[in-house]
């Protein structure tokens, strides 16, 4: 192989791993496991020197190419929703990759394959939103029918969610707080109507939906695991979002009540 | 009676969110059960010790442990099947009530809110923590070489 060649491969591998990486970060992986699976696959992939720093919303990763230069690439990823089906499927890559899958334009079309990798329709989603509403308004003191009118509210958040918000193309701070008007008003409109007693059970039901929870639970999680850069970004995500949900409940609120 | 119906509650909450999470199909059953058994240890815990913080780090220990026992087993990661099974313990209603009343004007209600919801966040960090830390031969895991 001549000196050229070994050059373009070793971008082209820089590449993949640094791809992997962002793949596997944006789809809710742990921050030093992303770290390590790409250092796995870097090792694996004949990569030299290879160091990775990675937060919760970017990559930085630099390589020695051709045994005297340093190569360098910046990665900024968008705190989005998890994704776990693609996750597990960007892990099974990285173990193939880690057993001896060399071949970059197969590692490409995984990777390409698992960039749009969804396990339900959207249908699903709506009546599993609606569920998991029901499920923790009674979980937080609701009765029976308290946790059906939640079930409601949290199906016709979820269709707004999935169907008319993503065409808007918010701000996500805008996003939060429409989202949450929403939430509020099914509630509300489901209470005047005559469904279920406690509002205020009810209503926390639906925004289940749209706390972050898990958000500031990884933030913690972070800190424990002295990511404390990328725990600070996941904190302030959180309580960015959660200003947002309560503006967006203080508005609904406001004009209904 | 009520645990059961509490129990089954966590059950349909975990699976749901699992699905929102777009959890592999095949393991829907699984990350149900995982919701479900933090939910029972946090319950009984809570009711031996009366401390909701100790409750929740042994929730959050035991379901680690449950969720790395699962991911040997299926071979596959522990995240599967521990974020949607922590979701029961997390704490989202917590969070939003401290925002909530910080901008009603009520700062006391939101301090306590806030606070516990610190307190929470940080017993779940910890649980996952000291779960991950139990070596990895436990589960029959080969140390990387």
């Amino acid at each position: 192989m001549s000196h050229e060649e070994i050059i373009k491969k070793e971008k082209i591998y820089f590449e993949l791993v640094t791809r992997l990486g962002s793949e596997m970060l944006e789809n809710g992986g742990e921050i030093f496991r992303t770290g390590d699976v790409m250092t796995y696959a870097a090792h694996a992939l004949g990569l030299k020197d290879f160091n990775t720093f990675v937060i919760a919303n970017g990559i930085f990763a630099s390589m020695l190419t051709d045994s005297q230069m340093y190569s360098c690439r910046v990665r900024y990823i968008s705190l989005s929703p998890i994704n776990i089906c693609r996750l597990e499927a960007l892990n099974t890559l990285s173990r193939r990759i880690a057993a001896g899958l060399n071949d970059p334009s197969e590692i490409e079309a995984e990777l390409d394959k698992i960039h749009s990798l969804q396990s339900s329709n959207n249908l699903i989603k709506i009546i599993s939103a609606g569920f998991g509403s029901g499920g923790f308004c009674y979980l937080f003191g609701g009765s029976f029918f308290d946790a059906l009118t939640a079930f409601c509210a949290g199906c016709i958040l979820y269709i707004f969610v999935l169907y008319l918000l993503p065409k808007l193309s918010l701000p996500k701070i805008m996003y939060n707080i429409a989202a949450s008007i929403i939430a509020v008003c099914a509630c509300i409109l489901l209470h005047f109507i005559g469904l279920g007693d406690q509002l205020d059970r009810i209503t926390i039901g639906a925004l289940f939906l749209l706390v972050p929870g898990i958000a500031l639970t990884n933030s913690f999680r972070n800190f424990l695991e002295n990511d404390y850069l990328a725990g600070l970004v996941r904190l302030v995500d959180a309580l960015v979002t959660a200003g947002g949900i309560a503006i967006g409940v203080g508005i609904a609120t406001a004009l209904f009540l | 009676m009520e645990i059961l119906f509490q129990l089954i509650a966590a059950f349909i909450g975990t699976v749901s969110f699992s699905i929102l999470f777009s959890t592999p199909n095949k393991y829907l059953p699984q990350c149900g059960l995982v919701g479900a058994l933090g939910w029972g240890v946090h319950l009984l815990t809570l009711n031996v010790t009366g401390s909701s913080v100790t409750a929740i780090f042994a929730a959050s220990a035991i379901l680690t442990i449950y969720s790395r026992y699962l991911a040997r087993f299926y071979k596959v990661t522990t995240t599967l099947f521990l974020i949607s099974g922590i979701f029961t313990l997390v704490p989202g209603a917590g969070i939003y009530y401290t925002a909530y009343y910080t901008i009603t004007g009520l700062e006391e209600t939101a301090l306590y809110y806030g606070m516990s919801s610190l307190k929470t966040a940080i017993a779940i960090g910890l649980g996952i923590g000291v779960a991950y830390s139990l070596p990895p031969e436990l589960f029959g895991w080969k140390r990387r070489s």
